[in-house]
């Protein structure tokens, strides 16, 4: 018989400032589930987050938890993982911090290919500091800081992913929670960095992107039985769409690539964190030296 | 019952300021039950609510996503509200209507569920109530 985690194994105490209704929540209750559906423990994930509403979340729940400053959780998200590679690292953070802020360092994880599961709450806006145009706003969009519209155009996540070499690119929609627990699920199984993008209304200051702006447009992927996930020009197509539909699932998915820990070659010989517990366990002086000369 | 006799009765009881907002409110709850309920329960209250509003029941999923919690459907109502999220008057100060939001979503909610539960027999009150999600179901009940 198969066992599962209590969801509630997760739950923390710290009083939730989030925004009654805020689409956060139903993030925090799908990485929950999909943490308790695959019998990870709490004591064997790390959560990263950056700063912004969304950031908050390692705060609420009962796992490792590390913020960083702004925009940088995923290099230390990455050095994490080198460290300590039987972590399950997760990623958290909005769309200010990730494709903003850590612009950079989104494009460079998607080429490296860390095996870390990076969800962005993507509310097209900077909620936490109180409602000002993200890069993931749409043209025109009216805020604090862009009175007459934005002028951009909205930056594409899903092909920026795509065309950086992403090797696991996932649209999840916070109204519909279940399956946004089940891509998370298979984000943390697939080897490699995987991005899941979470439509996330901000119920406060997107007076635009609604719960029901998205339910009218969103679709399921799976729907289209001809669609696969590892065609690659199909997934390019797949990004592009917005406005009129929009898709949700898995866009694009390779495997058998390698990971970035995996061709590291002072991990040959085990991670740093084994070592050190090893070391601990079985104490001898003269493992210390030849360590000590590798890593300094 | 006609929809605007319905929308009379939800704006007296909310005290709303005007029809738009009334039904701004109305039409959340709706879309929010709509998203909640089994496909017994929203064809139950399709049949006592007036033809208008019955659009607003249509669910494009075939079975209610059952993850949907308390937070999701006041998301619904809160994002209904005209007076949270305007463009910040104070430009990045501290905006308390939207600190109270979620007090004032399910203040209104209450109007409404009100105004349905008065379409519905006490039975099917109980048998509705039963099909909403935690918390959900207290504020009908109470309402």
């Amino acid at each position: 018989m198969v066992t599962r985690l209590d969801p509630k194994l997760f739950d923390a105490t710290t009083e939730n400032t989030w925004c009654a209704g805020c689409g956060d929540f139903a993030i925090l209750k799908a990485l929950k589930l999909a943490l308790a559906d695959q019998n990870i423990e709490p004591h064997q994930v790390l959560a990263v987050s950056g700063i912004g509403c969304g950031s908050k979340l390692p705060d609420y729940m009962n796992i490792n938890g590390y913020m960083t400053i702004h925009g940088r959780p995923l290099p230390v998200a990455t050095a994490a993982k080198l460290a300590n590679p039987d972590l399950h690292v997760i990623v958290v953070n909005g769309d200010g911090d990730s494709y903003g802020i850590g612009g950079n360092h989104f494009v460079q994880s998607c080429r490296r290919n860390p095996n870390i599961t990076h969800i962005v709450e993507n509310n097209q806006i900077y909620g936490l500091t109180k409602g000002q145009y993200s890069p993931t706003s749409d043209k025109g969009f009216v805020t604090t800081t862009s009175p007459d519209g934005s002028i951009e155009l909205a930056l594409n996540p899903l092909a920026v992913a795509l065309a950086a070499g992403a090797t696991f690119i996932a649209r999840a929609f916070a109204g519909q929670p279940k399956p946004m627990a089940q891509m998370i699920a298979e984000g943390m199984q697939h080897r490699g960095y995987a991005l899941i993008d979470v439509l996330q209304p901000c119920v406060t200051f997107n007076r635009v992107n609604t719960y029901d702006w998205y339910r009218k447009r969103v679709y399921d992927l799976q729907e289209e039985e001809s669609y696969d996930p590892s065609d690659r020009e199909a997934a390019w197509q797949k990004a592009q769409e917005w406005e009129e539909r929009i898709p949700l699932g898995i866009l694009y998915r390779a495997e058998g690539m390698p990971a970035y820990e995996d061709q590291v070659k002072a991990l040959e010989g085990g991670s740093p964190v084994s070592r050190l517990t090893e070391l601990v366990r079985n104490p001898r002086p003269e493992q210390y030296e030849p360590l000590k000369e590798e890593f300094l | 019952m006609e929809y605007a006799q319905f929308l009379r009765e939800v704006r007296e009881d909310g005290c709303f300021v005007s029809s738009e907002e009334t039904e701004a409110a109305v039409v959340s709850v709706l879309m929010a039950l709509a998203q909640v309920l089994p496909g017994p329960q929203l064809r139950a209250l399709s049949s006592r609510v007036p033809p208008e509003a019955m659009v607003y029941l249509r669910r494009t999923s075939s079975e209610p996503d059952p993850l949907f919690d308390s937070h999701l459907f006041l998301g619904w109502v809160v994002s209904s509200l005209d007076a949270t999220g305007m463009r910040d008057k104070t430009t990045g100060g501290l905006d308390l209507t939207a600190a109270y939001s979620g007090d004032e979503a399910i203040r209104r909610m209450g109007c409404v569920f009100s105004a349905l539960k008065r379409q519905l027999e006490p039975a099917q009150q109980r048998e509705l109530a039963a099909a909403l999600p935690e918390v959900v179901d207290g504020w009908f009940l109470n309402a």
